[in-house]
């Protein structure tokens, strides 16, 4: 992990990426007890010039194949671990990545999306696990509360959280 | 509600949140460790199953203790294996 985190920095020094944030269960890891999972999820800011809404992580996967990484399906096998790499498609993943808190993992600088963030994020998707790591976070996680409300007054999942908690 | 399953309940609780304040490189090991037991189960209902491979037994870092819900965690898999065997 610690090596996959190293190749993010890199990537972002080199420019190959504007900018990235950890995000899935391995963020909320950060703030809660331990939950088993398979990938680790990159969430990245392209420093290629877009075409319209059109976002490419071609000059991504080039430097990754270059460092001898290879793809296995939809991740790329780093240190032993699956790194799935999305892409910033919308304005709360943009703000999300942005916003995201500095960290250390084993004395290695790593940004990690704030708990906030990944609530939101998950009420967005809202697929089973997502609803059961919104219960989690809401349950261990050490949160700036008016910041959480302002996310999802913003992003419009007041109603989905409401909806959520009932 | 019975005094013992209460008893059970905030013990359950005092552990989860012992977990969610250890260090992240010790979650990260219990995350590795959670995928070993969970892949022979995941393998035989056809689905994938991925073990990373960080080698998380001869990881120390300076001064380090084994911390107590870590040595739990591995005396249950001992426990566990102890049944299988039998």
């Amino acid at each position: 992990l610690k090596q996959a985190i190293q190749v993010l920095n890199d990537l972002k020094r080199e420019g190959v990426i504007a900018e990235y944030a950890i995000g899935g269960a391995i963020a909320a890891l950060f703030y809660t007890e331990p939950v088993l999972t398979q990938d680790l999820d990159v969430f990245v800011l392209s420093a290629a010039p877009t075409a319209g809404k059109l976002i490419t992580l071609k000059p991504l996967y080039v430097a990754l194949r270059s460092r001898g990484y290879r793809e296995q399906r939809e991740y790329v096998v780093i240190d032993g671990c699956l790194v799935q790499f999305l892409p910033a498609a919308g304005d709360l993943l943009e703000e999300a990545i942005r916003e995201a808190s500095d960290r250390q993992y084993e004395r290695t600088p790593v940004r990690v999306l704030r708990p906030e963030h990944l609530i939101a994020i998950a009420l967005q998707t809202c697929r089973p696990k997502d609803r059961a790591r919104v219960a989690l976070l809401v349950e261990q996680a050490q949160m700036d509360n008016d910041y959480l409300h302002s996310v999802l007054k913003r992003y419009r999942l007041e109603g989905k959280f409401k909806e959520w908690a009932k | 509600m019975n005094q013992a399953f209460e008893k059970a309940i905030a013990a359950k609780n005092a552990r989860r949140k012992r977990l969610a304040q250890l260090p992240i490189h010790k979650k990260i090991e219990i995350v590795v460790q959670l995928q070993k037991l969970a892949a022979p189960l995941l393998r035989a209902q056809g689905r994938r199953a991925v073990v990373w491979g960080i080698n998380t037994k001869t990881r120390r870092h300076e001064g380090e203790r084994v911390s107590a819900p870590v040595q739990s965690f591995r005396q249950t898999r001992k426990i566990n294996k102890a049944v299988k065997r039998h």
